[in-house]
């Protein structure tokens, strides 16, 4: 049976060509570390290198390539951002759709305060919870009166993983700017499709990660910070640099004060091809493509839904989200449908509560969870009516 | 004229060899000469022609010494910080 692969909120599948390519030319004929030797197979390594990182510099508008920072995925970067920009007394605001990759590392060194209170002592660190609708819509409006005198940061998802709700980060910025607060960014279920101007949008911090909508393999990631911002933060990780070699302090210099070890070279070498595709390809026709697609799932499946075999988490409308579509099941198992979409037509999604306790306490999908469906490059409208029809199928057969 | 510039790390090495090219300078990437001492082992062996080195400046520029047959006086530095 040919595999219908829906899970591109969990990682994109397949690669393109090049992207395989980049990585065995890089391991067979490269194979050099880079910012250790010099020789010009680790001068050809850097230049895929530096290539990499001007090329995610142009795609998000962020201050200079020597700002974008590799770690092996965005969950490294999110706990680098918020361990290392976070001090005793400092309070965030986070969205109520947020996935763990924020919220456990916030929840490791800070204490959530309901609205309207303030924290016990100075030396804690304290976060509050933007509300969102039930929907996984910010409620923008109820910032304000969230602000405390020592808010020092909002730190959002661009769009949840569960409903593709997409976050209002032009006015989230606006905001920002306005009290003086730092924006610090989770772009991973937008990178690659959704255009993200870090500059345009006041952005701080942007966390990306390498293998979702970049099309770049696993254990590859990122961050991009400015040099005021980095110059504030603590590395998470230290080590040999292969700059500054006379000292056994961290540097200042970026990138190297946030890439202690060598870099997943082959990995990098991967996601450079990837963004050169999406480059080629366009952000604008990828974006169209998904949201299309999104839209014709949504417009095959609304009957059913009618029909009460299950609702459909998040907004009404494809331009609402990002190319992500939770159904939360009536009277079945999401697991089980999960799984007879798999074994009796091939079509691979994911069920649970997908890393996002708070978004599916949001969206009223607490504690059974969903089975999502998320589409991608590859994805074909054939597919979509296909994954449409197979849960017709199984939801009439569940009655 | 000839020169080696040394960086405080190897990005700087890299970027100054993609964006000095654009000067139509000759630039090649080489190890250190030990008779300098850098933040990083990588250095850019630059003939600006008639062009003034100085013309293309980074923030992670080290030093710019000149290639001599004696050695490499210094020409410029950056400053401590």
């Amino acid at each position: 049976m040919n595999q219908i692969y829906m899970d591109y909120a969990c990682t994109s599948f397949p690669k393109p060509e090049c992207v395989i390519r980049a990585m065995t030319d890089y391991m067979t004929r490269i194979g050099s570390n880079v910012s250790r030797s010099s020789y010009g197979s680790a001068y050809e390594a850097e230049e895929i290198v530096y290539e990499a990182r001007a090329l995610l510099c142009e795609l998000f508008h962020g201050p200079d390539p020597r700002n974008v920072i590799f770690t092996k995925n965005i969950t490294e970067s999110l706990n680098v951002l918020i361990k290392g920009l976070l001090e005793p007394g400092d309070h965030a605001l986070v969205s109520a759709m947020e996935h763990n990759a924020v919220m456990r590392p916030l929840n490791q060194i800070a204490r959530e305060l309901p609205a309207g209170v303030s924290p016990e002592t100075e030396s804690e660190i304290t976060y509050t919870r933007i509300p969102c609708d039930g929907q996984g819509f910010l409620q923008a409006d109820q910032m304000q009166k969230l602000i405390l005198p020592n808010t020092r940061a909002v730190i959002l998802t661009t769009a949840s993983n569960v409903s593709g709700t997409l976050t209002p980060i032009e006015a989230v910025g606006a905001f920002c700017r306005k009290n003086g607060l730092l924006l610090i960014v989770d772009t991973a279920q937008t990178a690659g499709a959704m255009a993200i101007d870090m500059e345009k949008r006041g952005i701080d911090a942007l966390a990306f990660t390498g293998h979702k909508g970049l099309l770049g393999p696993q254990g590859t990631g990122g961050f991009i910070v400015s040099d005021a911002l980095a110059r504030r933060m603590a590395p998470l990780l230290t080590g040999g640099t292969g700059s500054f070699s006379h000292l056994e302090t961290v540097p200042a210099i970026l990138p190297d004060r946030f890439e202690a070890g060598t870099m997943n070279l082959p990995g990098i070498a991967g996601l450079g091809a990837a963004l050169r595709f999406l480059k080629d390809r366009g952000t604008e026709a990828i974006l169209a493509h998904e949201r299309g697609l999104t839209q014709l799932f949504l417009d095959a499946i609304k009957p059913l839904a009618d029909g009460n075999a299950f609702h459909i988490a998040g907004p009404d409308n494809a331009c609402d989200r990002a190319a992500v579509v939770s159904l939360a099941m009536h009277g079945m198992d999401p697991s089980q449908a999960a799984f007879r979409l798999e074994q009796e037509y091939g079509i691979l999604t994911r069920a649970g509560l997908h890393c996002a306790p708070s978004a599916h306490k949001c969206l009223g999908t607490f504690p059974t969870g969903t089975i999502r469906f998320s589409f991608g490059w590859a994805t074909t409208e054939d597919e979509v009516i296909k994954a449409a029809e197979a849960l017709r199928v199984i939801c009439e057969k569940h009655r | 004229m000839k020169c080696v510039i040394t960086f405080f790390n190897h990005f700087g090495a890299v970027r100054y060899k993609r964006e000095a090219g654009r000067f139509g300078w000759k630039v090649q990437l080489s190890p250190v000469p030990r008779a300098l001492s850098s933040s990083c082992g990588t250095c850019v062996f630059c003939d600006s022609g008639a062009d003034d080195p100085l013309k293309y400046m980074t923030d992670e520029m080290e030093q710019i010494a000149l290639e001599e047959e004696n050695g490499y006086p210094i020409l410029w530095r950056a400053e401590e910080s």
